[in-house]
């Protein structure tokens, strides 16, 4: 009925993409009302914007060729490019985000049969953050099909290695495991640092949700107060710099 | 039925199910149980949409919003608030706007600054 008539494919996609709310829109900046702000480009970032990524752009010296892989084969008009921040970001809840991001839920022409998310580009993949023990305890593991070849490796050694694969597994064992998976994977673009080669295309930024980080658990509390006070202490005398500190400080910095 | 029929009804299917009548048979059974069965889930599937493009196009989450409706006594159903926040945008503001103001808190706070140090025991 009213669905497939209005939708219609491909075709009925760019039709509300480039909605006419959007060309109505760009005369008037500030009078966007609040629920379409997600939604239509917001175009009072965007100068600032320019100036910032267009002298960043210039200092790439990552993988040019593999930040620009597969681009042509996504349809481009009308997605925008949403930056994200992860640094002193919780990994699982950053990747949440995105993952809602990437899919095209945050936008109301969702269809779950094409895929409408925007492009992601997530930087200082290298500040990230895990709360607990994750960064040795937590394993990546995966079997290489000979017998007996369980194969791991903690999440300490995968930052090593690699700081933007740890964030690329959490988003994409949370898209839904359908024939989309691959294409929204492409719309994904991580960089360790931040900078990246994408300065010339209009990007916005990511705001985070507000979030309700609960307060500490007595014992991580008291051990909290204990590293303060040795920090202070440590700013007058010049002690050694106990190994307990490690966790409190990775918990302090994802709080 | 007879096999006439059988064949009009497989047309597309895959492999030997279009041309064989044993395999084409049960095939066409099968086909009919799931387009049965569909009938009654595609409107579970079109209400569970609708809820997710509503959700997409509020800022306040889904739940809150039709509670606020529910207050106001707006008899508007899925289906037209999912239309509504598709190609109605300013329309679907003001309701947001007034479920806002029937179910108040729903507005999104700014992020408190966070208390660093020993000051998080005061």
């Amino acid at each position: 009925g009213l669905e497939s008539g209005s939708l219609g494919g491909r075709g009925g996609a760019k039709l509300f993409r480039r909605s006419v709310l959007v060309r109505s829109l760009r005369g008037k900046g500030s009078e966007i009302p609040r629920v379409l702000e997600g939604f239509t480009l917001d175009f009072s970032h965007l100068s600032f914007f320019y100036q910032q990524m267009s002298v960043a752009s210039q200092s790439f010296n990552g993988n040019l060729k593999k930040a620009v892989a597969g681009l042509r084969r996504i349809n481009l008009d009308g997605l925008r490019w949403r930056v994200f921040d992860a640094k002193g970001q919780v990994l699982g809840r950053l990747a949440s985000q995105i993952s809602t991001v990437v899919q095209g839920k945050d936008k109301p022409i969702y269809a779950p049969n094409r895929d409408d998310g925007d492009m992601c580009i997530v930087l200082n993949a290298k500040d990230i953050c895990v709360t607990g023990r994750k960064l040795t305890d937590k394993y990546y593991r995966w079997h290489t099909g000979y017998i007996g070849h369980l194969k791991e490796r903690s999440l300490k050694d995968q930052m090593a290695k690699d700081p933007t694969e740890v964030i690329r597994k959490a988003v994409l064992r949370m898209l839904p495991r359908n024939k989309l998976r691959d294409d929204r994977d492409r719309k994904l673009r991580i960089f360790s640092g931040s900078k990246h080669p994408f300065g010339d295309r209009p990007l916005e930024p990511y705001v985070m949700p507000p979030r309700q980080v609960r307060e500490l658990r007595p014992r991580a509390r008291r051990a909290m107060v204990r590293a303060q006070k040795k920090a202070e202490q440590q700013e007058e005398g010049g002690n050694k710099i106990s190994k307990g500190k490690k966790r409190e400080e990775i918990s302090e910095r994802c709080v | 039925m007879n096999k006439k029929e059988v064949f009009k009804l497989a047309k597309g299917f895959r492999g030997r199910a279009k041309n064989c009548i044993r395999i084409a048979r049960e095939r066409v059974e099968k086909a009919l149980q799931y387009s049965y069965r569909d009938r009654r889930n595609k409107k579970r599937d079109m209400r569970s949409l609708w809820i997710e493009r509503i959700n997409a196009g509020t800022r306040v989450n889904y739940g809150n919003f039709m509670h606020g409706l529910l207050k106001e006594n707006i008899q508007l159903n899925r289906k037209v608030l999912s239309e509504l926040s598709m190609h109605e945008p300013y329309s679907f503001k003001a309701l947001v706007d007034v479920s806002r103001t029937a179910f108040p808190g729903n507005r999104p706070v700014p992020p408190t600054p966070k208390k660093q140090g020993l000051s998080i025991l005061v």
